[in-house]
């Protein structure tokens, strides 16, 4: 599992991979650092209430999470099996599961990589050149760093779990209609069905957000458990999903 | 060659049910915030006793907002301490037994949670929607635009009083709860008070409170129809008997000064 992981993260982390990476890194900084750097300065009589770390992570990441998520994570087994490299990774003694655990690795560790060289690295900078003091509190950063990951690893559930069943860029498609979808019924649910305790679950399990609100629990000196245990039922819930999908995958038929 | 197993889906898919069974029976325990709720009908009578308005909040036990207001804002000392002191405090539980769909559309709520002030004889004061900070929510609560409409009378007991006044009654007829508070601000310059405390007795009507029924198929009874589309001013008699009607529309309904002058005409008419 080690050497095919390694050999995973080779062929994820080609030429092109690595400059979008780069560019998407870009972003990150441009959110976390710009607006720290050109707010106006306030006079020390003012008293202005000084950048959160734990925020400033917390708006990068989640501003940047839909973005790497689709480029690491969409079509990762479609791809595959259309190119066949599924196929020829069956042929050895592999199992289907340890396939898509490897597969799953890989793509987390990516995202959360970029996120994190996206989100953390400007901090020393806006805590050095920054116009505003600096404020870091453990908790908070605990709480949106664990709040992130478990987000990223949601998103990744489900998109590996599409991507059993879509050709690649329909992914991407039904990715982003089904995040356009999550507003939509927010909309919905607020206008028609807000008396209603099953539509207000069934849009918990079909649109997990549960760790995102983790964190604002966190912030607001909430009770953050109910959130964590959606949050991780949610994820589990897609995952064993995904592992259930990808037994169905026909690799005989489908390469080239 | 396919290999395919099943350990790891039963393994995850019996996480998420353990998970997500645990989080929905967390998310279904009611908060406490320490304050003593009483039922809406509870705090309506006892409000009358000590002439207290009543502070209703309408949740459900899912709601997670809901509970983050329980537990965020509710629960602070201040607040707490300002509700208990200034109101008479009601909760209603929209899932809560015996709750049907007439005491919803009763009460008029679209979203939780809902926060309504009604004064000590049940007229709806002001009403606000959706989760607010501790901040937030003082200032809400202590905000005394239309706080006037506090001392002013149910239907009945306006025309009871109007009979020992001489004076007409004046109601301000609203079609539905959310036209209240902008209604509310037509009428809270301090000439219009005066205009209103010396010639009319006041009172509100809210087409969509069916509590208010009784009282209007007596005023039906008199041959007038009643009520309207829109919001009017409607003038009358100790009687019951219409005697005017101003409608709130185009420019009456958003200047205050030329409704006042409206309102002058149609008290001086009267007399």
């Amino acid at each position: 599992m080690t050497k095919l992981t390694l050999a995973e993260f080779r062929r994820v982390w080609s030429l092109p991979t690595i400059i979008l990476g780069a560019l998407i890194v870009l972003m990150g900084w441009s959110i976390a650092i710009l607006p720290a750097l050109l707010v106006p300065e306030t006079p020390p009589e003012a008293q202005a209430a000084p950048l959160k770390a734990a925020m400033i992570v917390y708006q990068v990441e989640n501003g940047l999470l839909l973005l790497v998520t689709l480029f690491f994570a969409a079509g990762i087994v479609g791809y595959d099996t259309k190119s066949g490299w599924l196929r020829t990774l069956l042929s050895r003694p592999l199992t289907r599961q340890t396939y898509l655990a490897v597969k799953i690795i890989v793509v987390s560790v990516s995202i959360i990589l970029v996120l994190v060289i996206a989100s953390m690295i400007p901090l020393p900078v806006i805590a050095i050149w920054g116009k505003q003091k600096l404020e870091f509190q453990a908790t908070e950063f605990a709480a949106v760093s664990v709040g992130m990951v478990g987000q990223c690893l949601t998103y990744v559930a489900i998109c590996t779990l599409l991507s059993c069943f879509l050709p690649g860029f329909f992914n991407v498609l039904f990715f982003l209609a089904w995040q356009i979808a999550s507003g939509l019924i927010d909309f919905v649910l607020n206008r028609y069905l807000w008396d209603s305790r099953s539509a207000y679950f069934l849009k918990e399990i079909l649109f997990p957000t549960r760790f995102t609100e983790g964190i604002e629990s966190v912030m607001t000196h909430n009770n953050v458990v109910p959130d964590l245990l959606w949050g991780v039922g949610l994820m589990a819930m897609y995952f064993a999903l995904s592992f259930w999908a990808i037994n169905g995958i026909q690799v005989d038929k489908t390469s080239e | 060659m396919t290999q395919r197993s099943h350990k790891s889906t039963i393994v995850l898919a019996a996480l998420a049910v353990g998970a997500i069974g645990a989080g929905l029976v967390l998310d279904l325990l009611p908060a406490s915030n320490g304050i003593h709720w009483l039922t809406l009908p509870e705090a309506l009578t006892r409000a009358k006793e000590s002439g207290k308005p009543v502070f209703l909040d309408v949740s459900a036990s899912w709601c997670r907002p809901c509970k983050k207001m329980d537990q965020t804002v509710l629960s602070e000392d201040s607040i707490k301490s300002l509700l208990e002191s200034a109101f008479v405090v009601a909760r209603f539980n929209i899932d809560g037994a015996g709750v049907t769909e007439a005491d919803k559309r009763h009460l008029d709520v679209e979203k939780l949670p809902s926060f309504v002030i009604f004064t000590a004889e049940g007229l709806e004061w002001k009403r606000s929607t959706g989760y607010m900070e501790a901040r937030n929510f003082s200032s809400w609560i202590r905000d005394s635009e239309g706080a006037f409409v506090l001392s002013w009378p149910s239907l009945p007991e306006a025309l009871a009083k109007a009979g020992e006044r001489k004076l007409p009654v004046m109601v301000v007829w609203v079609p539905r709860r959310s036209l209240l508070e902008p209604t509310y601000r037509l009428l809270a310059g301090e000439s219009m008070q005066q205009l209103l405390a010396s010639s009319v007795v006041p009172t509100v009507v809210v087409a969509a409170d069916s509590s208010q029924e009784p009282a209007l198929r007596k005023l039906r009874g008199t041959g007038k129809t009643f009520g309207s589309d829109e919001r009017s001013l409607v003038f009358l008699s100790p009687e019951g008997a219409e005697l005017r009607r101003l409608r709130l529309s185009g420019m009456l309904g958003f200047d205050g000064e030329r409704l006042l002058d409206s309102v002058r005409a149609v008290v001086q008419s009267i007399e």
